[in-house]
């Protein structure tokens, strides 16, 4: 293990003046079953570490695998050659630290006494339940469960001195159907680190209902559409445009929610939550990956934006209060604005209840195409799609071969029920079924 | 990187419980990445990864492993566990190491080391400034320049020992052009498995007045109507279409479990007879090229489609046991936290016999698809979407007015039996490919070519 006393020593040395190490030791298993044979299976033990640093006044960025006194010279010289070239006017500081921080359980001890085996029983038999459910259930193309614990340590010059253990496991199934040469996929996760909610029965139904229902599906008339869009899709969608929240993105005007602070941006039924405490969160931290304590805080409140997310950089050029939003992706990268647990907040309304509202539309269930049919800055999206017609309240035949198109800030704004039914999937950004006035569809 | 003596410990400790294979993998990779933003350097990170995968083989049956701790005692245990997860009875004896030497298909001039950054920052300045003095219109640039330098050894039970360095350099700009109501984008990123000579014989006038040209279009561009029509699309980054409607499906990851559109189809017609498809991993300093693939193989040139008959499928070792095929020298991974898998290289349509003029003129009304973005596919149902970046609207036969915002859709095999126009102006374009072994480079390529028929997505509605 690198010794910090002689990195830092090292450092200040050569001129760094606060330094800063973020190590990430990590511990993953997984494991896919084909055909009732364990098909790959991985395990792994891995650390790696970023050192930053400031020289000059400006953060120099590294990082290593290597994570020994051997590195120590490629370190520093990095950190120093990379701050030298910096030209930006706004200069990230390290943290001294918040009195407190919130105390949260991310680790269930409880899913270390699962065995691999036991982990591999249940892929088989979520398999075989899956090609026992119908005879039109041609393969299980995915059957993987993965889990694994994370360490991430930060420790600065300064004094601070930060840990946070927790874990994570998750399995994802994927059926592929044929009827007639027509092929369909549906695929669906479970995440939790409890492992009695891996229930291999209720879950191969999930799938493959999804699966079958997408069977005989027509292509539409192009036009516009009342939508119904699925949970998981809404909260994909946001996911894709949440950049549009961070000051980062704001300063160096690549998001259209500029000078939007306290102006309505959506409609008055829509509040965005950021809640790093949530239970169970995929996004859950006590403090972000500058270390500072995290909470939560409405983004937007009735179609107000409150708030965009801050790192100490942009907080303290917009002469606010950092919101505890600049993490890390890794230690491969350097601090980043992004959400923690984010969510547009689920209202009374259950599902059937926006669905009965709806007389001729479309309920999108999922789109592709997200990374490149979605422009981040201006919004604009047109995503192939896939649903069922809703006819008088009630879903009808099945949908393929459409595209959805409009755009985000729009969209928001065409918000014309929120239905009760939040969820993640498997994203720490989650939103319940959204009832949008239309979009545009293409198909025939 | 490690050892002879050592590599042999640890695969036959593999080998002790019933792997009938064994692999090893060793990596270390030093990469830079600098960032500016409208002439200022604004971002600016190096690394150095390292780590070793350790892979067994039963039959069908694999395990993975991997771990940056090189110490002896941790590779035994790693192998050792590995080792214990299969169950078998039969043991089988590791062949003698036996060094290869690569012959080295791609000249590298410069070292990573070799380039001070004063140097770098001076060409990036150059397209920096060249994208912003384009128009008052345009808002910002981004520029960011990644290299990478990667070291591996790869030995096997088999006797495989073999060393070899790829080096890679890719410039990604953006312009960006705003009105005031509306910011749209145009980018470029030429790449090469090259060092910073790459950059120095790079036309960067031309890539940073493209991508500004593009991002003004768009601006100025209405909504892409919808609807089902003929559709053009444009040489290099257009083989995006090819690479995602096909040559995910002719991967044996999908292939050999039966799971791709494409299984049990060789020899067929499966594409109009215009159509010939290669993966080709030996052209020289191209972004998707190797000397070897991640599992040791020699890269090749395989012919995947031929005037529309299907002549090969994309194959690594593993899945190659499965389909009992050799392997075409496709095993990739991102880095050692993948096991291997069959992935493309650099993957084309070859030229034909047909014009773009000569396409164009001869459609009525369709999209012309001048610049792609990126898309993906469902490679059990064939099904496909990919953006188009810069298109215009086809009527009586010339290029008219220029849409954004378009989107095309539909089945793979279906639309390689669409295609009725295949140019002869191919050109390949750098990408940055993302499946089950992680992100790879790998080149996509095309001449312009028409598909009669193809469902498009915009948000004007029609039209």
């Amino acid at each position: 293990m690198l010794n910090l006393e002689l990195l830092f020593k090292a450092g200040n040395e050569a001129g760094l003046t606060d330094m800063e190490v973020y190590l990430v030791q990590d511990e993953n298993f997984s494991c896919k079953v084909f055909e009732q044979v364990v098909d790959s299976y991985s395990v792994s033990v891995t650390e790696g570490l970023s050192f930053r640093g400031l020289y000059q006044g400006k953060m120099g960025y590294t990082y290593t695998e290597k994570c020994d006194d051997s590195s120590i010279d490629f370190l520093i010289s990095s950190v120093i050659e990379n701050a030298t070239i910096l030209e930006k006017d706004e200069q990230e500081e390290l943290y001294n630290g918040d009195e407190n921080y919130a105390s949260l359980d991310l680790y269930n001890p409880e899913l270390e006494t699962v065995t691999a085996l036991e982990k591999i029983e249940f892929l088989k038999a979520v398999e075989a339940e899956c090609l026992a459910l119908d005879s039109r259930v041609k393969s299980v193309n995915y059957c993987l469960f993965s889990d694994g614990i994370s360490n991430v340590t930060l420790k600065n010059s300064k004094g601070l001195s930060l840990h946070q253990k927790q874990n994570f496991a998750y399995s994802y199934v994927s059926v592929l159907v044929s009827e007639n040469d027509n092929n369909k996929t549906e695929g669906q996760y479970i995440v939790s680190t409890d492992f009695i909610t891996y229930e291999p029965k209720s879950f191969a139904k999930k799938v493959v209902e999804g699966a079958l229902a997408q069977l005989e599906a027509i292509k539409v008339k192009s036009g516009s559409y009342p939508i119904l869009l699925k949970n998981t899709v809404a909260g994909n969608i946001l996911d894709a445009m949440s950049d549009s929240f961070s000051a980062e993105n704001i300063q160096k005007d690549l998001s259209r929610l500029k000078d939007k602070i306290e102006a309505v941006i959506a409609s008055s039924m829509v509040t965005i939550i950021d809640d790093p405490h949530l239970k169970g969160g995929l996004g859950s931290a006590a403090f972000d990956g500058e270390g500072v304590g995290t909470y939560p805080k409405e983004v937007v409140s009735e179609g107000t934006l409150k708030t965009y997310f801050h790192s100490l950089a942009t907080a303290k050029s917009f002469n606010v209060r950092p919101t505890g939003n600049g993490f890390r992706s890794g230690f491969k990268s350097p601090i980043s604005i992004s959400p923690s647990n984010m969510y547009i907040k689920p209202l009374d309304s259950s599902f059937n209840d926006l669905l009965a509202s709806i007389k001729d539309g479309i309920y999108i269930t999922d789109v592709q195409g997200l990374h490149s049919g979605l422009n981040q800055i201006s919004g604009d999206f047109s995503l192939s799609a896939t649903g069922f017609l809703i006819k008088d309240g009630t879903l009808s035949t099945a949908v393929h071969e459409i595209t959805v198109a409009g755009n985000f800030f729009d969209l928001l704004k065409k918000i014309k029920g929120i239905a009760n039914d939040l969820d993640f999937e498997a994203s720490n950004i989650g939103s319940p079924s959204l009832w949008i006035e239309s979009l545009i569809v293409a198909g025939e | 990187m490690l050892n002879e003596r050592l590599i042999k410990d640890v695969l036959d400790e593999a080998l002790s419980m019933g792997a009938d294979f064994a692999e090893i993998f060793v990596e270390q990779t030093q990469s830079q990445s600098i960032t500016m933003i409208s002439h200022k350097v604004d971002k600016a990170n190096r690394g150095q990864d390292f780590g070793i995968g350790i892979r067994l083989f039963q039959g069908i049956h694999s395990v993975y492993g991997y771990t940056n701790d090189a110490t002896r005692d941790n590779l035994l245990k790693t192998a050792r566990t590995l080792a214990s997860a299969l169950m078998g009875e039969d043991r089988v004896a590791a062949l003698n190491l036996s060094r290869q030497e690569i012959i080295n298909q791609h000249v590298i001039k410069y070292d990573l080391q070799d380039i001070p950054a004063s140097k770098r920052i001076e060409k990036m300045r150059q397209v920096s400034e060249t994208i912003n003095g384009y128009h008052p219109s345009i808002s910002q640039s981004t520029v960011n320049l990644l290299e990478k330098q990667q070291n591996v050894l790869i030995a096997n039970t088999e006797g495989l020992l073999v060393e070899d360095q790829r080096t890679y350099t890719r410039l990604a700009l953006t312009a960006i052009a705003s009105n005031g109501q509306e910011m749209q984008t145009g980018s470029h990123g030429p790449g090469a498995h090259q060092g910073f000579e790459f950059i120095e014989n790079l036309d960067l006038d031309f890539y940073a007045t493209d991508a500004a040209r593009q991002a003004m279009t768009m601006l100025e561009a209405d909504h892409c109507p919808s609807g089902t029509m003929p559709v053009i699309i444009d040489n290099g980054f257009g083989g995006v279409i090819f690479h995602e409607a096909c040559g995910h499906g002719l991967e044996a990851t999908a292939v050999a479990k039966n799971i791709s559109v494409f299984s049990g189809r060789l020899g067929e017609k499966v594409a109009s007879d215009i159509v010939t498809a290669i993966d080709d991993g030996t052209i020289p300093n191209a972004w998707g090229s190797l000397n070897i693939d991640d599992e040791g193989t020699p890269a090749k040139r395989n012919v995947l489609i031929e005037n529309g008959i299907l002549k090969s499928y994309l194959v690594d070792k593993l899945n190659g046991r499965r389909m009992n095929h050799a392997s075409t020298g496709s095993g990739r991974r991102q880095n050692y936290r993948f096991a291997p898998t069959s992935r493309m290289t650099n993957t084309f349509i070859a030229n034909g016999p047909h014009t773009r003029d000569g396409m164009i003129a001869d459609t009525e009304y369709g999209l012309y698809a001048k610049s792609m973005g990126g898309g993906s596919v469902n490679t059990a149902t064939g099904d496909f979407n990919f953006a188009v970046n810069e298109g215009y609207i086809i009527r009586n036969g010339k290029i008219a007015e220029p849409v954004r915002g378009a989107t095309l859709i539909g089945n793979g095999p279906s639309i390689l039996q669409e295609i009725d126009r295949v140019g002869n102006n191919l050109t390949r374009a750098q990408g940055m490919c993302g499946s089950v072994s992680g992100a790879i480079p790998t080149d996509v390529g095309q001449p312009a070519i028409r598909v009669k028929k193809m469902t498009v997505g915009g948000a004007k509605g029609d039209e």
